[in-house]
C-alpha cells in the first residue's frame, strides 16, 4: 500500500491547535491509526485525519460523537474521569514490586543450549540458597508496598534445593497471617526431580506450576539436552499428571493447567504449525511466543541458534494467523504476547506485564534474588549478572527495603524505562501500550537508554503491534470476539494464599 | 564540520582517532555516547583547538578489546555517530517531558518505597552505646545549672 502524502493531505496553516487532544498517527491499510495518551484508539480514513487536524468536524458528523467517544476531541474530555481512568490503569505506580524471583540455586541436570543462567553441575550444593538467605529474601520481599506478592521459584532447577523451597513456603504463608498480602507462588521447572510426594506437597500449598516446552519431542531434545531419559516424555509427562490432579481437585481445565513456555530457536522458525500442535496436544491454550533473548548461552550459542529480527517476524506471522485459524474452527487457543497487548488496546486494562508497561518493572515491579543474597532489577538483570556484569545489582538482603527502592540505580532504571524519556517512542503511536526494558538496551546497544530506532526489541514489539492494528482493522464480528475471549482477565484465584493462613 | 572524520587507524596498536565538531555537540553528549563504546574498546576523550583559534574538535581515541580492521572502525564509528544523535535528542526529550516524567518517576520510586520506618534510620542509632546522652536528658537538674548558680 503506497503511503498517503501527509504533506498534500496537511497544510500546517490549516492546522487547528486545540481541537484535537495530542494524538500520534500510523497508517494502518489505507487508512491511519491514531492514539492519545490515554490509551484510546480508532481508525480513520486520511480525509477524515485531515478533518481532525484541521478542526473541522461538525457536532452533527457522526465521525465527532465517534471522536468525542475515544476522547480525541479536546472541548468533549471529562478530565477528572480521565484522571480516575489514569490512576487506575497505572495503579502499578503506586505499589512496589510485585514478582520476587528467588533462585534457588545454580545447579542443573538439563544442559539447555540457550539458558540464560549460570548453571552449574548437580554435585554444586555450595551453590544453593542457604535456609538463613532465604528466610531474608523473604523478609525483604514482604516488605513491598505491594497488596499482593508472588515468589516465584526459579534456578537452576529449583526442584534440586527441595528443602528450602519448602522453607520459604512455610515461612511465607507464616509470615503472611500477619502481612495479609495476596500471596502466590510459582515454580518454573523442567519437572524431572518432581515426585508424587513433591506434587502433593506443592498441591496442597496451592503452588502454580510452569515448565518449558521446546515444540515437538526431537525439538525438544535437540535443545533441552537431559542425560537421564527423554527429556520431553519427562517433562510432559507430568505435564500431564499435574492436569489430571487439578481435575481431581475439582479445578475447571479451562483455567487450571500446567503453563509451558517456549523458547524460539533457528530449527523452529520453519515449523511454528508444529510448535502450536505440540501444545495443544499437551492440553495448552496459550503459547507464548518468545524470541531467543540476548543473554547468557543464548549469547554464546547465537551463532547456532540465533536468526534475524526479520525471521523472527516471519515466524510469528505464520504461528499466529495459524492460531487465528485454528480459532476460527472452534479451537481455543491464544498467543500470549498478542493478549497482553489486545488488553491494553480493546479491553482498555493494564494487565501489569513487567516487559512491557512505563515506566518498566525494573526493581520497582519485580526484583531477582540470587542464591547467596544478592538482588538484581529484575530477572534479566540477574542474566546480565550470569556473564560477569554487576551492572544490575541494586544490593543484597543486606540493605534496607527502603534503600533499594531509593538508590540511584533505581532511579536510573525508572527514567530510563519510562517511553517519555525516549526519543522515538515519544512520538509512536502504540506508546500507551509499550513499554522498553533498560537491561536489555544494556545489553544490546550498551546503554540503558538504547536506541529504539535501531532496537531489536523496538521492532519486534512495533511488528506485533503493526500486525494486530492490521487484525483489528480487518476484523469482523467473529474475530472481534475472539480478540474479546484473548483479553478475558480470569483470576486462577485457587493459587491466592487463603487468609495468610 | 559536524563530521565524525576517522584521523587514523593503527592496525598494529589496534588503535584508531576520530575527531569531531566541538560545537555541535555537548560535553555531556560526548561522554555518554563515548560511554556506550566502553566494552568494545577503551577511550580517551581529548580537545583539540584548530589552528588560528577558530574552533575547535573533539578526539576520540580508541583501543580495541578485540582486534580492529576497517570493517569493526566503520561499524564502531557509525554507532558512534547515531549514539552522538540519540544522546542529543534525549536530552532534549527529556527537557521538554521533564515535569511529566519527574512527576511519573517521583510516584513510582514513592509508590515502591512506602514510607520511612524507624529502622530506615537504626545504623544512626546503632552507633550509640544505650548510656550515651547526647542532648543531656539524663543530666540532674541541680548538675546541669548548679555552675550558673554558682554564679548568681
Amino acid at each position: 500500500m503506497d503511503q498517503p502524502d501527509l504533506t498534500a493531505l496537511i497544510e500546517l496553516k490549516k492546522v487547528k491547535a486545540g481541537f484535537a487532544v495530542p494524538f500520534n498517527h500510523r497508517q494502518i491499510g489505507s487508512d491511519y491509526l491514531v492514539t492519545n495518551d490515554l490509551g484510546d484508539w480508532a481508525f480513520v480514513t486520511p480525509q477524515e485525519l485531515q478533518k481532525l487536524v484541521y478542526g473541522t468536524i461538525q457536532k452533527e458528523d457522526p465521525l465527532y460523537s465517534r471522536l468525542a467517544k475515544r476522547n480525541f476531541i479536546a472541548a468533549e474530555l471529562d478530565i477528572a474521569a480521565q484522571a480516575q481512568r489514569w490512576r487506575y490503569k497505572n495503579q502499578f505506580l503506586f505499589y512496589g514490586p510485585t514478582l520476587h524471583a528467588f533462585v534457588l540455586t545454580a545447579r542443573c541436570n538439563f544442559g539447555c543450549q540457550y539458558c540464560h543462567s549460570s548453571i552449574v553441575g548437580m554435585h554444586r550444593t555450595d551453590t544453593d540458597m542457604s535456609i538463613e538467605v532465604a528466610e531474608r529474601a523473604v523478609d525483604m520481599a514482604f516488605q513491598s508496598t505491594s497488596p499482593g506478592i508472588t515468589i516465584e521459584f526459579q534456578g537452576g532447577e529449583p526442584l534440586a534445593n527441595w528443602d528450602t523451597l519448602q522453607h520459604i513456603v512455610e515461612y511465607a504463608r507464616q509470615k503472611n497471617t500477619l502481612a495479609g498480602k495476596a500471596l502466590t507462588f510459582s515454580l518454573v521447572s523442567n519437572l524431572s526431580l518432581m515426585t508424587e510426594e513433591r506434587l502433593d506437597y506443592l498441591l496442597d500449598r496451592k503452588v502454580q506450576m510452569c515448565t518449558s516446552v521446546d515444540g515437538p519431542r526431537e525439538l525438544h531434545n535437540k535443545h533441552r539436552l537431559y542425560r537421564d531419559a527423554d527429556g520431553f516424555e519427562v517433562t510432559t509427562g507430568w505435564m500431564k499428571r499435574i492436569n489430571e490432579r487439578y481435575i481431581e481437585l475439582g479445578l475447571d481445565p479451562n483455567l487450571y493447567r500446567v503453563e509451558a513456555l517456549p523458547t524460539v530457536t533457528r530449527v523452529m522458525l520453519e515449523r511454528p504449525r508444529d510448535l502450536v500442535d505440540t501444545y495443544l496436544e499437551l492440553g495448552c491454550r496459550a503459547i507464548f511466543l518468545r524470541k531467543l533473548d540476548p543473554f547468557g548461552f543464548a549469547a554464546r550459542t547465537s551463532k547456532h541458534l540465533g536468526y534475524s529480527m526479520e525471521q523472527f517476524i516471519s515466524f510469528y506471522t505464520e504461528a499466529v494467523d495459524y492460531i487465528i485459524e485454528l480459532n476460527r474452527q472452534g479451537v481455543q487457543v491464544m498467543e500470549r504476547n498478542a493478549a497482553i497487548m489486545l488488553s491494553k488496546i480493546i479491553a482498555d486494562y493494564e494487565p501489569n506485564y513487567l516487559d512491557l508497561r512505563s515506566p518498566g518493572g525494573a526493581v520497582i515491579g519485580q526484583l531477582g534474588y540470587h542464591p547467596d543474597g544478592r538482588i538484581y532489577s529484575s530477572d534479566e538483570g540477574r542474566f546480565v549478572s550470569s556473564m560477569g556484569d554487576e551492572a544490575f545489582c541494586i544490593g543484597s538482603v543486606d540493605n534496607t527495603y527502603r534503600e533499594l527502592m531509593t538508590s540511584a540505580a533505581t532511579r536510573a532504571l525508572v527514567i530510563a524505562g519510562t517511553n517519555l524519556s525516549q526519543p522515538d517512542c515519544v512520538s509512536c503511536t502504540y506508546r500507551p501500550y509499550c513499554g522498553q526494558q533498560p537491561e536489555y538496551n544494556y545489553k544490546t546497544q550498551g546503554t540503558i537508554n538504547g536506541r529504539m530506532r535501531d532496537s531489536t526489541w523496538c521492532r519486534k514489539h512495533k511488528y506485533i503491534f503493526d500486525y494486530l492494528a492490521t487484525k483489528l482493522h480487518e476484523a469482523d464480528e467473529r474475530d472481534l470476539a475472539m480478540f474479546d475471549r484473548w483479553t478475558t482477565n480470569r483470576p486462577q484465584e485457587h493459587f491466592l494464599q487463603a487468609d495468610g493462613s | 564540520m559536524a563530521k565524525l572524520k576517522l584521523e587514523s587507524f593503527d592496525a598494529e596498536n589496534n588503535t584508531a582517532l576520530l575527531s569531531l565538531d566541538s560545537s555541535v555537540y555537548t560535553l555531556d553528549v560526548l561522554y555518554g555516547a563515548a560511554y556506550a563504546l566502553i566494552d568494545r574498546a577503551y577511550v580517551l576523550l581529548d580537545k583539540q583547538s584548530r589552528e588560528g583559534g577558530k574552533g575547535s574538535r573533539f578526539i576520540v581515541h580508541l583501543r580495541g578489546k578485540r582486534k580492529l580492521n576497517k570493517d569493526t572502525i566503520a561499524n564502531l564509528s557509525g554507532e558512534f555517530s547515531n549514539e552522538l544523535l540519540s544522546q542529543a535528542l534525549r536530552r532534549k526529550v527529556v527537557k521538554q517531558n521533564g515535569a511529566l516524567i519527574e512527576e511519573i518517576v517521583t510516584q513510582a520510586i514513592a509508590g515502591a518505597a512506602g514510607a520511612a520506618l524507624p529502622q530506615d534510620f537504626a545504623e544512626e542509632e546503632d552507633d550509640l552505646d544505650f548510656l550515651d546522652d547526647p542532648l543531656g536528658i539524663a543530666v540532674p537538674w541541680e548538675e546541669k545549672f548548679s555552675k550558673n548558680k554558682k554564679e548568681s
